[in-house]
């Protein structure tokens, strides 16, 4: 056993794969990161816009004009899943795990999940949830 | 007759092949090598405009409107000017001016080229010009009375 141990031949093939293999593990995680990175941008920018129309699409025009602004809260909430759920793409899934809100001043916070499917998917049924939190606010007073 | 045996002997004569070898060897490693530089800019610079597309879209997305002379100085900042022959095309449904109501949809289309340079002769150049094409869509977050 000790004279295997000892025995040299072949260390060069088994240092090649050694090193090829560490090779292919940080390549696979630098893209797997990187793919992640842009799928989660996706997907932030997506329920960014949601919450952003949400709030503008509720806005009480009554008193905008005296520039008060009041904000829908309950119809805002059921706006955001809506527009989230129309805007996300195929393959996409998210969770609303609390949606916040204030008439005065008007804004909006929707906290959740969201899941996309992972770059290697295709080697194995695999995909990544991450956390959000979209927040918005409207201030627009111009009569817009 | 003797002019061919000279040249038979010539041919035949091995003498300095290594050298011969290693020009055209290196010729061809200077040829691979420029090939992976050039692919690899352009892969740089449609990433780019990618970048550039997703950052004009944002833009109309946020102002619910479509300024050219601002989306002209967007790209600019953004290194637009440094692609050949860039322009923006926005499809939208206005519903005035070049306003886009709350939750309608348009596109962003980027067109530009990279030239790349095959050859020079003096002041005359041989150039490919690569075509660049980003389209993406984006919907207005404003509402516009």
């Amino acid at each position: 056993m000790r004279r295997l141990l000892r025995d040299r031949t072949g260390s060069a093939t088994i240092l090649f794969f050694g090193l090829f293999f560490a090779l292919m593990l940080f390549s696979f995680l630098v893209l797997e990161m990187g793919g992640t990175m842009e799928h989660y941008d996706r997907a932030q920018t997506i329920l960014q816009r949601s919450v952003n129309s949400a709030v503008e699409a509720n806005m009480d025009e009554r008193y905008r004009a005296d520039r008060v602004l009041r904000l829908n809260v309950e119809a805002a909430k059921a706006s955001f899943a809506a527009f989230a759920a129309e805007d996300m793409p195929e393959g996409y899934t998210f969770t609303v795990q609390s949606v916040t809100g204030t008439a005065d001043p008007p804004m909006l916070t929707a906290k959740g999940t969201v899941t996309f499917p992972a770059l290697f998917s295709p080697f194995g049924d695999r995909s990544i949830t991450v956390g959000y939190t979209v927040r918005a606010a409207n201030f627009a007073v111009d009569g817009r | 007759m003797a002019v061919s045996r000279k040249l038979s002997k010539v041919l035949r004569d091995r003498k300095g092949d290594a050298a011969i070898e290693f020009i055209m060897v290196t010729a061809m490693l200077i040829l691979v090598f420029s090939v992976l530089v050039t692919a690899l800019v352009y892969v740089t610079q449609v990433y780019n405009a990618s970048y550039i597309t997703r950052r004009v879209v944002r833009q109309i997305e946020t102002t619910g409107e479509y300024n050219e002379h601002t989306v002209q100085t967007l790209v600019n900042e953004l290194g637009g000017d440094a692609l050949s022959g860039v322009k923006i095309q926005v499809e939208a449904g206005y519903c005035s001016g070049k306003k886009i109501q709350l939750r309608d949809s348009f596109s962003v289309t980027l067109t530009a080229n990279y030239p790349v340079r095959i050859v020079q002769f003096g002041s005359s150049v041989i150039s490919l010009d690569l075509p660049i094409q980003i389209r993406l869509a984006g919907r207005s977050e404003v509402y516009w009375k």
